[in-house]
């Protein structure tokens, strides 16, 4: 998913209290499909409440935002609205991976081919309108507040990085940057020895940050020009130019300034490519929210996470009680509102 | 660029520096060495000042702007004792350090680190007091809260803090206090951790200046003197809003 632009970027392995007292705005989605495929069961089944509906991501919702909080980040969750028409292409490709391996799954499950089974269940994710409505839901009881992006989530999260509403942007997709995202905090919810299903291996999981002033320095670019370098290696909502990689691209808008020159110099065809430009450097956005963090709702976390999703309260409550604290801190002012 | 420095000197300018950042960008104009960083999340900032004359040679004939990580500089002054001095050219990109039979050269950023301009901020109430005794009272609330509270009323300063649990409160009156301006009750809270990491790292400056209005930043003041001279900083801190 995203972009691919890791091999052409300098990425700074880090600790998350090292931006401890940060308004972090959170790539909803991007994240809740972290949970989802993290947050398994050792078969690869998600966690699910005794009526079966699927509670890995409410666990991540719960537990990872509250970890984060106690390391004195605040964040700021935004979900997606309506995906561009240019992304429909990208969507239709993810469905039938996901239909060719649930059809692998099915066969595997009749063969009791159990690490297939596992590998393949944690790849099946579909994060659905009653999920992102639970996640809400929750967020609102736990007194943090959460954005609803017209468009893109990842862009609208990158847009209150790029304004200085937040002060970075927690993604795993380097889109965030093509986006004007600040600095980009990879890792930060999900870390540590995780295990690579695919691969039966075992990798540790570094949180990283990646900052865009220093990048586009090092590369001598401007983001109109990163921009150009996406839309050449191919994002959501293009396919990009075949064999041309990160450091092609790179090495090709180095040379010649614009996509418009590489097209004309390499005679490569990339349709709708300004459009595309128009997704990423005239985002549409909204400047409808509210960054406010308010007491949390003790009596409402227990009856949801508790009553209704069968959550052990011995496991809620000391987290309830770290969220109480990290709330408390969470009223730090910046001085951005006495200039 | 040329300098000649003690090592303490520029030591107590890294080291209040670095209690809110690890990247600033130095000025050294005809005047002297300005520095204005603020830190990541813009919570506290740093406004500095170190006149030519705090210095043992200083000289330059125009404005000059470099980049830095602070470490990078600390690594170098950790070479050497308190009481030596250190020569400083700077060169393009370059910082020389010279230490006795020692140089060591160390890079600048290569992009430049933007100074942020100063807050509007002017508040009417204020308490000059001992450093010793602000530092006495953010120990004792270090395990209490992660945040202080202090108070101006009827001529007298309170710091104070209170959990669940534990209470912990400084007063200071009139008679203890240096100096006061109090036109009203202003009380204010702020986070304990950069309180407590800019006094550790003011070691010369024996009483502060504290200014502050209801919910509003806090300024706090200090000339940091020694043989080389006076300097000037100023530290300032957004208030936490309970």
């Amino acid at each position: 998913m995203g972009v691919n632009l890791e091999p052409i970027l300098i990425k700074h392995k880090t600790r998350i209290k090292d931006f401890s007292n940060s308004t972090v705005s959170v790539d909803g989605y991007n994240q809740l499909y972290q949970f989802l495929s993290g947050i398994r069961q050792p078969d690869g089944t998600p966690l699910m409440d005794m009526n079966g509906n699927v509670t890995s991501h409410l666990s991540g919702i719960f537990y990872r935002t509250i970890s984060l909080m106690e390391e004195g980040l605040k964040p700021v969750y935004v979900f997606d609205g309506k995906p561009s028409s240019l992304k429909l292409r990208t969507l239709e490709e993810r469905k039938a991976i996901k239909e060719n391996s649930e059809r692998e799954l099915e066969k595997a499950i009749m063969n009791s081919d159990r690490e297939k089974i596992a590998r393949l269940k944690r790849t099946i994710n579909h994060i659905t309108r009653d999920m992102v409505d639970e996640c809400k839901q929750l967020l609102t009881y736990m007194g943090l507040p959460f954005v609803q992006a017209p468009s893109e989530g990842e862009c609208q999260a990158s847009y209150m990085s790029s304004v200085g509403k937040v002060n970075a942007v927690i993604s795993q997709d380097y889109d965030c940057l093509m986006f004007g995202g600040k600095q980009v905090l990879r890792n930060f919810t999900i870390y540590g020895r995780r295990r690579v299903s695919s691969r039966n291996i075992y990798v540790t999981v570094d949180p990283e940050y990646i900052d865009l002033r220093e990048n586009l320095s090092n590369m001598n670019i401007s983001r109109s020009q990163l921009v150009d370098i996406g839309i050449l290696v191919g994002t959501d909502f293009n396919s990009g130019v075949e064999r041309v990689g990160p450091k092609t691209a790179l090495n090709l808008i180095q040379k010649y300034g614009t996509l418009e020159e590489v097209i004309r110099e390499k005679n490569y065809r990339i349709p709708m490519y300004e459009e595309v430009r128009k997704i990423f450097l005239e985002p549409e956005v909204t400047e409808d929210f509210n960054i406010s963090f308010t007491e949390p709702d003790e009596e409402k976390i227990y009856s949801f996470l508790c009553g209704r999703h069968n959550f052990s309260e011995n496991r809620v409550k000391p987290y309830v009680e770290k969220l109480k604290v990290s709330l408390q801190r969470g009223n730090q002012s910046s001085l951005d509102s006495f200039f | 660029m040329k300098l000649k420095s003690s090592v303490s000197n520029l030591k107590e300018v890294m080291d209040i520096l670095s209690s809110i950042t690890n990247e600033a960008k130095l000025e050294f104009d005809v005047d002297g060495l300005k520095v204005r960083a603020i830190d990541s999340a813009r919570i506290a900032m740093v406004d500095l000042f170190v006149p030519k004359e705090s210095f043992i040679s200083y000289e330059t004939d125009e404005k000059v702007e470099v980049s830095v990580e602070l470490d990078k500089i600390k690594s170098v002054l950790r070479l050497a004792s308190q009481s030596d001095d250190l020569s400083l050219t700077i060169s393009g990109s370059k910082m020389k350090f010279s230490l006795g039979n020692l140089t060591k050269t160390i890079s600048t950023l290569d992009t430049f680190v933007n100074s942020p301009k100063l807050p509007t901020v002017d508040p009417k109430n204020y308490v000059v007091i001992r450093k010793a005794d602000l530092d006495k009272g953010l120990r004792a609330a270090t395990d209490v809260r992660d945040s202080i509270k202090f108070t101006i009323e009827d001529k007298r300063f309170e710091a104070s803090s209170k959990s669940e649990s534990e209470e912990v409160n400084l007063v200071i009156d009139n008679e203890n206090l240096i100096e006061i301006r109090n036109q009203e009750k202003a009380s204010s809270s702020y986070p304990l951790d950069y309180l407590s990491k800019i006094i550790r790292a003011i070691s010369f400056a024996e009483t502060l200046k504290i200014a502050f209005n209801n919910d509003y930043p806090l300024v706090m003041e200090f000339n940091f003197s020694n043989r080389d001279g006076v300097k000037v900083a100023r530290f300032l801190l957004a208030p936490r809003i309970e």
